[in-house]
């Protein structure tokens, strides 16, 4: 999954043309194309798999109102993740309100790649370090990610996750150079030291 | 470079993101210092875990329920267009004929409201042929008349002179209006003459009669004028220049009278004018008549009711004028003096 992941070719071209003259064959090429990477680009910012579902389809109905409007200017993959990843964004924040709001609620639920699972009574309730111990090595890595801030997040899952450039991040998050590269390098750190009482070792 | 600044330097350090003097000196760092290097061992863990994170399937759905959505909004975007603009294609013509409509009503509700404004403060009652007279839409023909202010009938006979008035001094008098049409006498014979004839017998006695039908006539007089109003024009310049007097005298006709009895035409008339000095008003024009003399005077409106109060001590007024009502300006008035026989 990663190597087909890391090999897509981006020649997107033809079919973009196509799809922008209303040819809605063309569109279903590109969303069979990208659905997987978008998934991924949700899924890991939002950490909750149903909303990244939802995130992507959005960004494809908006891409598909804004194809007009895409000059080419920068590969079509890029102008599709930043749709993608700025939706899910904004979704990463209203469940982060959300959980706030509920935060003395009983059923504060722990995000993880199954879907929400109920946490334990109060009196039992472990820590979110011991949370995280529980889980696989997959889970704690993703539980680690989820400890990011927004902001953070976005910037560590497109750089290690989907392997953009530091130029295109900037570009995508609409970020100066400066601020992808140290932001990078602080959520970076933040997640190791996370994995490090995660796992005991790296 | 010191330990806490190299390490926030590791992370650009490994995606090759450094200058490359920067390099230099992590690599020179990195070279003796063993806890750095751990750390940069364990930066390249974190992302190698990260990197191994395996992708999430997409449901099998995902592309069905895409396009479901992406087909929805092109089919629906058409019908909004048309909800937009179809109904303008018939709202903006319809917008344009009201807007034509309501100008064209605007415009046409404006030329007949105008002509209620006097243009100007001509005398009272020099429209006494007014009432009877029909009102014509023309500014100039309002002005003249406070027609619009009725001479009560009967109108004063004194009109009944636009009979043999020329249809030009009747033309004459919107373009001369404003105070008054200035020479305002008709020649002096013509003048006295006609009342004279008409009401020879008696002349005390002007019976209304005749008065209204001089006022007819005067009115039948003023509607073909009003119709022959070119031609009138046209004799009118032509009397014009050839006697401004005479032509201005004919405004006459249109000047409210009065017709003093005395006992010494002479003696009244001195005491006329020193009524009107007292009176702020001014003398415009003297002449003989038979049985003594007619003066113009010309008073302000807001004296005209005093000056003819004390007229009426200076002999026995045959005939009064209606009452002045105008609001402003000057009033004149034709007064004459007869010597009781």
């Amino acid at each position: 999954m990663n190597d087909i992941r890391r090999h897509i070719p981006d020649d997107d071209g033809e079919l973009v043309l196509a799809a922008r003259t209303g040819d809605l064959a063309a569109f279903e090429l590109i969303v069979r194309k990208y659905q997987g990477r978008m998934l991924n680009v949700a899924f890991r910012i939002t950490g909750v798999y149903e909303d990244a579902c939802e995130v992507v389809q959005d960004a494809f109905v908006a891409a598909h109102r804004g194809l007009k409007d895409f000059r080419g200017e920068s590969r079509f993959s890029t102008w599709l993740t930043a749709i993608t990843a700025n939706l899910a964004r904004n979704r990463l924040e209203q469940l982060l309100t959300r959980r706030k709001n509920e935060a003395l609620s009983l059923d504060d639920p722990l995000p993880t790649e199954d879907g929400d699972i109920m946490r334990e009574p109060p009196s039992t309730r472990p820590t979110p370090l011991e949370e995280v111990e529980r889980l696989n090595v997959q889970e704690k890595v993703q539980g680690c990610i989820g400890e990011l801030p927004p902001g953070f997040r976005e910037v560590l899952v497109l750089r290690d996750l989907e392997e953009f450039s530091y130029g295109e991040i900037g570009a995508i998050l609409k970020l100066r150079d400066g601020t992808v590269k140290s932001r990078l390098a602080r959520a970076r750190e933040a997640v190791k030291d996370c994995l490090k009482r995660a796992f005991g070792a790296l | 470079m010191e330990h806490a600044e190299l390490r926030k330097k590791l992370s650009a350090y490994l995606d090759k993101a450094t200058t490359a003097a920067e390099r230099l000196e992590i690599e020179e760092h990195l070279s003796r210092c063993p806890d750095c290097r751990d750390e940069l061992v364990d930066l390249e863990k974190t992302v190698g875990h990260l990197r191994q994170l395996p992708g999430v399937e997409p449901p099998v759905w995902l592309t069905a329920k895409i396009m479901a959505r992406v087909r929805e909004e092109a089919e629906a975007k058409p019908s909004l267009w048309q909800r937009l603009f179809v109904p303008l294609r018939v709202k903006l013509p319809l917008e344009a004929v009201a807007l034509i409509f309501l100008c064209v009503t605007g415009y046409y509700l404006a030329r007949t409201m105008a002509p209620e404004v006097p243009v100007t403060a001509p005398p009272a009652a020099v429209e006494e042929k007014g009432a009877p007279r029909p009102q014509p839409p023309s500014p100039s023909v309002e002005s003249r008349g406070e027609g619009s202010k009725p001479v009560q009938p009967p109108p004063p006979p004194g009109q009944a002179l636009s009979r043999q008035a020329p249809v030009q001094e009747r033309e004459e008098s919107p373009p001369a209006f404003a105070p008054a049409p200035p020479p305002v006498m008709e020649s002096p014979r013509a003048l006295p003459a006609a009342p004279r004839a008409e009401g020879a017998p008696a002349p005390a006695v002007r019976p209304a009669l005749p008065a209204q039908d001089r006022a007819t006539v005067q009115a039948e007089k003023s509607e073909s004028e009003y119709f022959g109003a070119s031609a009138a024009k046209k004799a009118k310049k032509a009397a014009r220049s050839e006697e401004p007097p005479a032509a201005a005298g004919v405004g006459a006709n249109l000047l409210p009278r009065v017709v003093l009895r005395v006992a010494d035409a002479a003696v009244t008339e001195g005491e006329l004018r020193q009524l009107v000095t007292a009176q702020g008003g001014s003398i415009l024009r003297r002449e003989e008549t038979v049985s003594g003399s007619q003066l113009t005077v010309r008073i302000g409106v807001g004296r005209a009711n005093e000056f003819f109060a004390r007229l009426e001590k200076l002999g026995s007024v045959v005939r009064k004028p209606a009452a002045v009502d105008r609001a402003a300006g000057d009033v004149d008035v034709i007064v004459e003096i007869e010597t009781a026989r």
